[in-house]
């Protein structure tokens, strides 16, 4: 069995390429939907997290995850609805969402250590993916001045998420 | 004036419940110096509380802003003199704390939200965010 942690970052890669590959990327519409969506799948993963996980270390960067994500996403969302700018679904947020119903419904089946260690993987995997998908398609890509500054102002959340993700992966032991 | 003339009269109880009139210019006069004293006592009060007041707070106690902003304080050192305030603005979208171990804890600043402190002891105070141990700060209290 492919092991889930890379099987989404594989689906992320091959998302993004794909919106690459488009000859003009993303447009801003498409860019809020992956926010959004990016977000949301943290969001869910964070909640099972609090619910779920044994080590308290983990069960709190579950809560801070929800925090975060939803605070970004409120910021999102406040922006697009004052730039009066829909969400447009594309494939690349469609992959997020299924990889995010796949890590949550692979999480469900596990408990104590063995929860907490995937729910780390996955986070350190995921992170690495959505910061490479802000750098390289989702900055550059967005035409409004305001939304490629949200963009900017949210990505060193992703970047200490990250970080404090990799020290709970060594503590772990992974 | 005619000395054996007064001028200001009074009237005294006598002991038998009836009344007679009393020279009052010497009470009179005792009467407006002690107003007088009264008077002269109450300024230098007054004075001596302006000048003391003068005197503890030569400048006005500063109030020194530290940003939070990309998960970051900015400026990363700030220092200050003792009584000053120093006020925490959290310009990002997450919230975030100021957590100096064993000194001062802000608890969860929301998104846009500010935090003030008033440096009540000298030294140098590490700080972290306690969600986001990674952003780090001091302040140095002169």
């Amino acid at each position: 069995m492919i092991p889930v942690k890379s099987a989404l970052a594989v689906a992320i890669a091959a998302a993004t390429f794909a919106v690459n590959a488009q000859a003009a990327g993303p447009t801003d519409p498409q860019i809020a939907a992956i926010v959004v969506t990016a977000n949301q799948v943290d969001i869910d993963a964070g909640k099972l997290a609090e619910s779920r996980a044994t080590n308290a270390d983990v069960m709190a960067f579950g809560k801070m995850m929800v925090t975060d994500h939803t605070g970004v996403n409120d910021a999102a969302v406040a922006l697009v609805t004052k730039l009066h700018v829909t969400p447009e679904d594309n494939p690349t947020a469609e992959s997020l969402k299924k990889g995010g119903q796949q890590n949550v419904a692979h999480l469900e089946t596990l408990s104590g250590a063995e929860f907490d260690k995937a729910y780390i993987d996955h986070e350190v995997a995921y992170h690495q993916a959505v910061l490479a998908a802000v750098d390289q398609t989702l900055i550059p890509n967005a035409h409004n001045a305001e939304l490629k500054a949200l963009l900017v102002k949210v990505r060193p959340a992703f970047v200490a998420h990250l970080e404090h993700a990799k020290a709970l992966q060594a503590q772990l032991g992974g | 004036m005619n000395a054996s003339t007064p001028t200001t009269v009074a009237g005294e109880r006598t002991p038998d419940g009836g009344c007679r009139t009393i020279d009052a210019t010497a009470l009179k006069a005792d009467l407006v110096r002690r107003r007088l004293l009264a008077a002269a006592g109450a300024a230098a009060v007054v004075a001596g509380f302006a000048g003391r007041r003068a005197r503890a707070a030569p400048a006005a106690a500063t109030v020194h802003t530290v940003r939070i902003d990309a998960f970051a304080f900015q400026p990363p050192v700030v220092t200050v003199d003792l009584g000053d305030t120093i006020r925490w603005r959290n310009d990002d979208p997450v919230p975030h704390t100021v957590t100096a171990k064993g000194g001062f804890d802000s608890g969860a600043i929301a998104a846009g939200g500010t935090w003030s402190y008033t440096a009540t002891q000298r030294g140098r105070f590490a700080y972290i965010c306690s969600f986001h141990p990674t952003m780090k700060g001091t302040l140095i209290v002169r």
